[in-house]
């Protein structure tokens, strides 16, 4: 590919200019730009990247403050008015093709005198300056919808600083061993930025899938888990059942074994007997109390009553006188002694005579005061204990049946205690004539097998319904894991993506080692041969090397490293061999274009520089920006014969502002060919 | 068309090298293809054409098995 017309409209200092170019053929493949220093050379460049990529790359610090614009452009027009800035390169494709990329920038000039950019607000570029394409489809030139797109597959913009590059800056490169930076530089220039790319967006599909598999089926090894860990249960469960289950049968048979000897024995239950008989003892004993206190008793009521007895006949009579004493009207007394002493002491008797003491009737009352008063006490006497007297006549009456009752009780319990006894004597027998001991731990066998046996059935009932419930969870897991299983289809695609994922990505990461190393040793050998080519110091170095870490290293005649005692012209040459071998390495079939190339080198080795350059880059077509200090004649006579064409820029600075034009220089060299070669 | 064509022969020829089986190696190269084509930085549609193709691959390799 090469560059057929760069057009500048109110570009910087470019009011208005074309520049014409030849394609490479026939060897001549060099142009030549010469201008002093700040008439524009760099801006060529500028020109160049900004309107492929909306960028000026290479501006200067004195540049960058200032407006794209050309001011003078701006200066003679009215407020209102609008301008634009242009700039058109048409590129010529080897197979015939032609491509013309404009990019413009609209201006606008306010009324207070101020000039505004008027964006398009469809732009992709920073300034919002607009890019058009027009492409050479079969024989008629198109518009292209999508230029970017065709310019970064023309030139991609993260690799033109090594199309289009300052001279003076090449050294940069090497003035320290930089080994990241030629890495970045190699990478960028032998598109492994593509294979990048395909690791990067596997990596981050592989990402996908492996989130993918976790949210479609993250359960399905959780589950089949929980059911390896149930069943494992269930089976410890079912063990420890049927241990237990084989327990408790031993232990009936023992129990069942202990019965039968127990069976065998005379006795069955000495226990049952000795407890009896403990019983026994403890009864009679009471009931030799109950006797004992039943004796005492009687003995105390016949104490009581005996007197009673023996004075039966005396209360008999003695009741009977008083019944017969109050029948006669004896008893109670006729006067109360106490009414007799109230008419003494008012002195008037009740028939309304006077009592007075000394008389006769006085003396009369008194005397039956004094009849009154024993009757009286003798009545109360004989009523009160005529009531006793019934009393005692009633416990006489009731003895013989009250005594008979004691006797026949005492006679009852008496007998007890002789069934009792007798009973003991039995069991006496029935425990002396066995062995107790034998029988006794018969006994404790059959209790103790029986207890475990209890025990050993309670246990199995607990693990059945354990193990009903384990069986329940396993056969609701199932189901789950059934459900889980379903999406088992998608979940192996997503497996089978995820292998053929890392599969690629093993081939993708040896292709770009593999390429990478190749790149490197390519770019090694051919800055070999460039440098030694260009250098002027033939003896003074014996290699150069780039190791696997990108370090590129300049070996001295002597074996030692001297990368870092290179001159600024010698670097720059290591440079420019460098971005040379990175150029042609590339395959990418793009102009060059060189801001002072040989700026840096004394004029001895700048004839052998300028001898090479046309080599460096092949048959591509090679654009210098040079100063008239660096194009000395011998530069001129070396290049003569592969210049295509030589431009001058003219450049004027005035009151408001500055412009340059460029101009086609005489074809000088054509005419002195012969005397130059 | 597209510059740099020699490097990315030379990067496709390591593909044909270093694949084992065909499904890779024609992802692979669709892949550069597609990179080629889609110079932007994280390409927002890589996923689903990438997902897609390999799927399409994976499948095919099921159907010659």
């Amino acid at each position: 590919m090469w560059i057929e017309r760069i057009s500048l409209k109110n570009y910087r200092q470019y009011e208005e200019a074309e520049i014409e170019f030849c394609r490479p053929t026939g060897g001549r493949n060099i142009t030549v730009i010469l201008g002093d220093t700040g008439s524009g050379k760099t801006n060529l460049v500028n020109a160049i990247t900004w309107c492929l990529y909306g960028n000026e790359k290479h501006l200067t610090a004195r540049n960058k403050g200032l407006d794209i614009y050309n001011t003078l452009a701006a200066k003679n027009l009215k407020p209102g008015e609008t301008f634009q800035v242009q700039v058109k390169i048409h590129l010529g494709e080897s197979d015939g093709g032609r491509i013309i990329v404009t990019r413009s920038l609209k201006y606008k000039v306010e009324f207070d005198g101020r000039v505004v950019r008027i964006p398009d607000h469809l732009s992709k570029a920073e300034d919002q300056s607009t890019l058009e394409m027009m492409r050479m489809i079969g024989k008629d030139m198109k518009e292209v919808q999508d230029p970017e797109f065709i310019i970064q597959k023309l030139i991609p913009e993260q690799i033109e600083e090594y199309f289009f590059f300052d001279g003076e800056r090449l050294d940069e490169y090497f003035k320290e061993k930089s080994g990241v930076k030629i890495a970045e530089a190699v990478f960028k220039i032998s598109q492994l930025e593509l294979i990048e790319r395909v690791i990067k967006h596997l990596k981050d599909l592989k990402q996908f899938f492996v989130r993918d598999r976790n949210d479609l089926s993250p359960r399905i090894e959780e589950i089949r888990d929980l059911i390896d860990r149930l069943t494992a249960t269930l089976t410890d469960l079912n063990d420890r059942k049927e241990k237990a289950e084989a327990q408790r049968d031993e232990a009936e048979r023992l129990e069942l074994e202990a019965r039968e000897k127990l069976r065998e024995a005379p006795v069955q239950n000495i226990g049952k007997l000795e407890d009896e008989r403990a019983e026994l003892e403890e009864n009679i004993e009471k009931t030799r109390k109950e006797i004992e206190e039943l004796k005492n008793e009687k003995i105390q009521y016949l104490c009581s009553i005996a007197p009673a007895i023996l004075a039966s006949s005396c209360i008999q009579k003695a009741s009977k006188l008083i019944g017969e004493s109050e029948a006669s009207g004896i008893i109670p007394p006729e006067y109360q002694p106490g009414f007799v002493n109230k008419l003494l002491t008012t002195g008037r008797c009740i028939c309304g005579r006077d009592l007075i003491k000394g008389s006769s009737e006085y003396e009369e009352v008194k005397g039956l005061l004094n009849k009154s008063s024993i009757l009286a006490s003798l009545t109360r006497i004989l009523i009160e204990d005529a009531g006793r007297l019934e009393n005692l006549r009633q416990m006489v009456q009731e003895f013989p049946d009250k005594i008979t009752r004691m006797n026949s009780r005492i006679q009852n319990l008496e007998r007890n205690i002789e069934t009792m006894e007798k009973r003991k004597l039995t069991i006496d027998s029935q425990i002396a004539s066995c062995d107790s001991e034998k029988i006794r731990q018969y006994e404790n066998e059959v209790q103790e097998y029986l207890k475990k046996k209890e025990k050993l059935i309670e246990e199995i009932g607990q693990l059945k319904q354990q193990i009903q419930a384990t069986q329940s969870k396993i056969a609701m897991e199932e189901k789950e894991l059934e459900k889980e299983l379903k999406k088992q289809t998608k979940y192996k695609e997503l497996v089978a993506c995820l292998e053929f994922c890392q599969e690629l990505l093993d081939v993708a990461s040896g292709v770009k080692e593999k390429t990478m190393e190749d790149v490197r040793k390519e770019i090694e050998q051919q800055t070999k041969e460039l440098f030694f080519g260009m250098i002027w110091k033939e003896r003074t170095y014996a290699n150069i090397e780039i190791d696997e870490h990108y370090n590129v290293s300049v070996k001295h005649i002597s074996g030692n490293e001297a990368i870092g005692t290179l001159s600024a012209g010698e670097r720059q040459i290591l440079a420019l061999a460098f971005v040379s071998a990175l150029n042609n390495v590339s395959g990418f079939d793009v102009p060059i274009v060189i801001d002072t190339p040989l700026g840096r080198i004394s004029s001895g080795p700048r004839e052998k520089i300028a001898r090479s350059l046309p080599s460096c880059f092949s048959d591509r077509q090679v654009i210098l920006l040079m100063t008239n200090e660096e194009y000395t004649s011998e530069v001129k006579k070396v290049l003569s014969e592969h210049l295509s064409k030589e431009f001058s820029i003219e450049f004027t600075e005035c009151a408001d502002g500055s412009k340059a034009r460029v101009i086609e220089n005489d074809r000088e060299w054509e005419r002195k060919g012969a005397s130059y070669s | 068309m597209s510059n740099g064509g020699s490097l990315n022969r030379r990067i496709l020829n390591y593909i044909d090298e270093l694949a084992k089986t065909e499904e890779a190696r024609k992802f692979l190269k669709w892949a550069i293809g597609f990179e080629l084509e889609r110079v932007m930085e994280n390409n927002p549609q890589f996923r689903r054409e990438y997902e897609r193709k390999i799927i399409e691959l994976i499948k095919k390799r099921k159907e010659d098995l």
